[in-house]
Formats: structure tokens, sequence, C-alpha cells
């Protein structure tokens, strides 16, 4: 039986990237008989996903118009937000035949988004086979909840520190003692050029909490958000494929986990590389 | 209140004429003749005021839970609205039975424009039935109807049948319509998919 465990790369590619790439991730993803995913990826997905579109949707309250929102997210936006300014331009005034008046598509765009705020989430869980809950990452379980329609949404924190120890990191990190001492010899172990800066602040933070300051002050660590590669890592190592679009980290942590990597290079044009176990050594990120 | 009812209309808003006397409109486009099928909604006629409150100060009471004025009954639009959600769900079962290209594509497009139609008297209906159509369009505009799997043709009867047809459409309905457009294969974030790269890149 196959089976394949999606990435947040993924999963974020498959909502807001364009049309080829979509089409090519859920051709590939049909191939498997399984999709899983992880608790950590779904937080991340609320945070880089969800969020943003209640970005957008609080601006179209600000503005009060489609068109003045687009301009204020193209011309305000830093290009370093790329991402938020993918998901917050929206092509509705494409898609609404005949041409709509700019009354009209803020309307929709405020409908829209909230449909996708309300529902978004129960969209992405019922995307998926099964969601891996080993960390059991406390704002992934925290349910979006609106408090004003159109204006107000609580989607919590993203910090550990800020669950008031209801977090379960700490204890998920320490039933999986074993398998983060094994990554941090095996990243100790990895030559410089296949160093990241995300694997080396990663393997940092291992080395704090294995040899000097031990687990229990996890949270202020803010291990959810700020190592989710790692996490992601460990919730995944039980599933035989890694499919995801950041080859930089994974390439390390499927390398030790003796996964089947595959690769959705941001070129929708481009198919999907797979690197096996056999097709050692990989090449350097 | 009394009515009295103009013979010529075109406009489906009832107007209040005097204190007492109201001229009521009715939507004729689709009506060769009355319909014996109502549609009619429960209507709020006043927000509900604590039992306590009242007892204890009746004047504050009122004045902290205003009652609303009875709604315009835009039971006309309703009939209307229900009118033309029945030939979205017959075009949809057609669709469904039928097997040539051409076709397809033609009871796609007359489906497109019943609900562009649709959109046009939301204002009669709640808020969670007018998201459930600005998606389903959402989700419809620019498609290949003739290229639709059997799935999709059979969600879009559901769809109709069992969500926008509702007497009163909640979120639980709004939810239901998503789960069936997405299990049949349609994609319901397509309304925010990034625009080419050098667009991206021009607009930064």
């Amino acid at each position: 039986m196959n089976i394949v465990f999606v990435d947040s790369s993924i999963q974020v590619a498959r909502t807001i990237r364009d049309q080829f790439t979509r089409t090519r991730i859920s051709s590939w993803l049909a191939r498997y008989k399984l999709k899983v995913t992880g608790s950590v990826v779904l937080q991340e997905f609320k945070r880089r996903v969800l969020r943003d579109l209640a970005y957008l949707l609080m601006k179209l309250d600000q503005t009060g118009s489609y068109q003045r929102t687009l301009d204020h997210v193209a011309s305000v936006l830093p290009f370093q937000q790329q991402r938020k300014q993918r998901i917050c331009l929206p092509v509705l005034h494409q898609l609404i035949q005949p041409p709509a008046t700019d009354q009209e598509l803020t309307e929709r765009a405020r409908l829209y988004l909230r449909s996708l705020i309300v529902n978004g989430e129960k969209n992405f869980i019922e995307g998926y086979d099964s969601i891996v809950k080993d960390i059991d990452c406390y704002w992934a379980k925290y349910p979006i909840r609106e408090k004003k329609r159109y204006k107000d949404y609580d989607f919590g924190e993203t910090r550990c520190s800020k669950t008031r120890g209801l977090c379960q990191v700490k204890n998920a990190l320490e039933g999986k003692i074993a398998e983060c001492q094994n990554i941090l010899a095996f990243l100790n172990g990895l030559p410089e050029t296949r160093i990241t800066k995300e694997l080396e602040s990663a393997r940092n933070f291992l080395d704090r909490i294995l040899n000097q300051n031990g687990i229990a002050n996890v949270h202020s660590e803010e291990p959810c958000l700020r190592f989710g590669d790692l996490l992601i890592a460990l919730e995944s190592k039980d599933f035989p494929e890694f499919y995801t679009m950041n080859y930089r980290e994974s390439q390390a942590y499927c390398d030790l986990q003796g996964q089947e990597l595959t690769i959705r290079p941001n070129d929708p044009g481009k198919d999907e590389e797979v690197h096996s176990q056999e097709s050692k050594p990989w090449p350097n990120p | 209140m009394s009515f009295t009812t103009k013979p010529e209309t075109d406009s489906s808003h009832p107007t209040n004429t005097g204190n007492t006397q109201a001229t009521y409109r009715k939507v004729t486009a689709s009506q060769g003749a009355r319909s014996g099928v109502y549609e009619i909604s429960h209507e709020r006629t006043q927000n509900l005021i604590p039992r306590k409150r009242i007892l204890r100060s009746p004047q504050k009471a009122a004045s902290e839970f205003p009652r609303t004025p009875l709604s315009v009954s835009c039971l006309a639009e309703r009939e209307h609205v229900g009118r033309l959600l029945r030939d979205c769900l017959s075009k949809a079962e057609a669709l469904l039975e039928a097997e040539d290209p051409v076709a397809s594509a033609l009871l796609g497009t007359n489906l497109s424009n019943i609900m562009q139609e649709l959109w046009a008297y939301r204002a009669c209906r709640e808020e969670d039935w007018i998201e459930t159509l600005n998606m389903l369009q959402i989700v419809l505009a620019n498609q290949e109807f003739e290229t639709f799997s059997k799935e999709k043709r059979i969600a879009l009867v559901r769809i109709f049948q069992e969500g926008l047809l509702e007497r009163t459409v909640g979120r639980r309905e709004l939810e239901r319509t998503m789960r069936l457009l997405t299990n049949a294969g349609f994609d319901i974030w397509r309304g925010i998919q990034s625009p080419a790269e050098e667009q991206l890149g021009q607009s930064s």
C-alpha cells in the first residue's frame, strides 16, 4: 500500500499557487492510496493561509473597495511578504462574468473569504485520510472562532508559550528522546555544504534541550512556531514517502529517516523529482 | 394593513403609500400563472426582550432592545427565487443525463445564467444562502461543462437539492455544499489562486 506524508509547503501551494501547479500537485497525489499529514502542518496552514485571508477580509472592510484593497496589497506589502501578496491578490475580477462593478466584487470577495475562513480548516482535514497527532500542537486544535461576521475572527495565538501549558509538545518530545538524539547526531555529522540556516538552528535547539537546559522549559523556545520542519519530520517518520516543495531541509530529515523524498519544483512546467534511498548521494541543497 | 395590487409591475418591492395602505408589487417575470407553491420563510417580527428585564424596568428594556419594524415582505421575490432554483435543479439534472458535449455546454451556460439572475435577487434571502450561491458561482466560473465528470454533475444536482433549495440555508448547508464541491473534484480555492509569476513581480 502506498502512503504519502504531505508537507505544509505542498498544502499551501495547493491552495494559493497558480492553476497549473495545483493540477500537478493533485495529479501527483492521486497516485497514492492514502494521504496523511500532521498537526504541525495544520497549524502552519492556519497560520500562513487562513490568517492571511482574515487580513484581506479586514482590509476589504477598511477600504470598502475590492480595487483599493488590491492596490493596497500590491503597493504597501513588501516583496519579502510575497506569500501574503499571493494570497491577498484574489482573482475574482477575472472569474466573475459579466464583468462586475467594484461594489459587487467587494461584496463577493467578503462573502467568499468568509466562507474560506470558516470552512477552510474542515476542508483541510477532509482532504486527508489521516492527521498524525504525535506532536499534538495546541494551536492546531484551536478552532477558528467567528466573533463578528466579516469582522472579527479568533485564530488563537502562534506561540507555544501562550498556551498556559496546554501544548503537548513537551510531552511529545519527552517520548521521542531517542529520535531527537538520532537527529542531533545526524545533523552534527552532516557536511557544511548540506547544512542550511534552518537546519543549524534546529541542531542548536536539539542541543539545548538534550544537553543543556532540558525539555522542561521547551515551551519558551516556541518549537511549533520556530522549528516546524523538525517537528514535521518527527511526525512523518513512520511514513515511507514525503512530498514537499522544500528540498533544503527535507533532504536531511528524509535521508536520516530512510524516506523517499519527492520534490515539487517551483516551476510548474517541471516534473516531480523523486529522491529514493537507492539514488544517494542526493545533491546538495 | 390593506394592499392594492397594480396590474402592471416592474419592481418587486412593496411600497408603503401611507400609514395604513401599501401597494404590493409582484415579480411576474417568470410567472405564466400564479404558482400554487409559495415558499414562505419565518420572519422574526421583533427582538426578544428578556422577561426579567421587562419586569425590572419596562422603559429601560424597551430602549435597550428596540423593536425592529416589521420587515417588508418579499414573498413574491422569494417565490421567483424558488422558481429559478427549481429551474437550476432541472438544468443540473439534465446536465447529469446529457451525453452530448454540445448539449452539456449549453445546459451549463444556462445554469450559469440562471445563477446570475439569482444573484440579482439575493437581498431577499439569508446571508448563508448568498454565500453558498457566491461560492458556487466562483467555482463554476469559466468552466467547461462538457468535460465535467459524472461526480461533478451529481454534485451539482445534490447541491441544489440539499443546499440552495432548502427553505432556510444556514452554516451547515454552506459547509455541506463546500464538501460536495471538494469531494467531486471542484476547487473551492480557485478565487485566490495567485497570478502568474511575472504579474506578481510587476505588482511588487
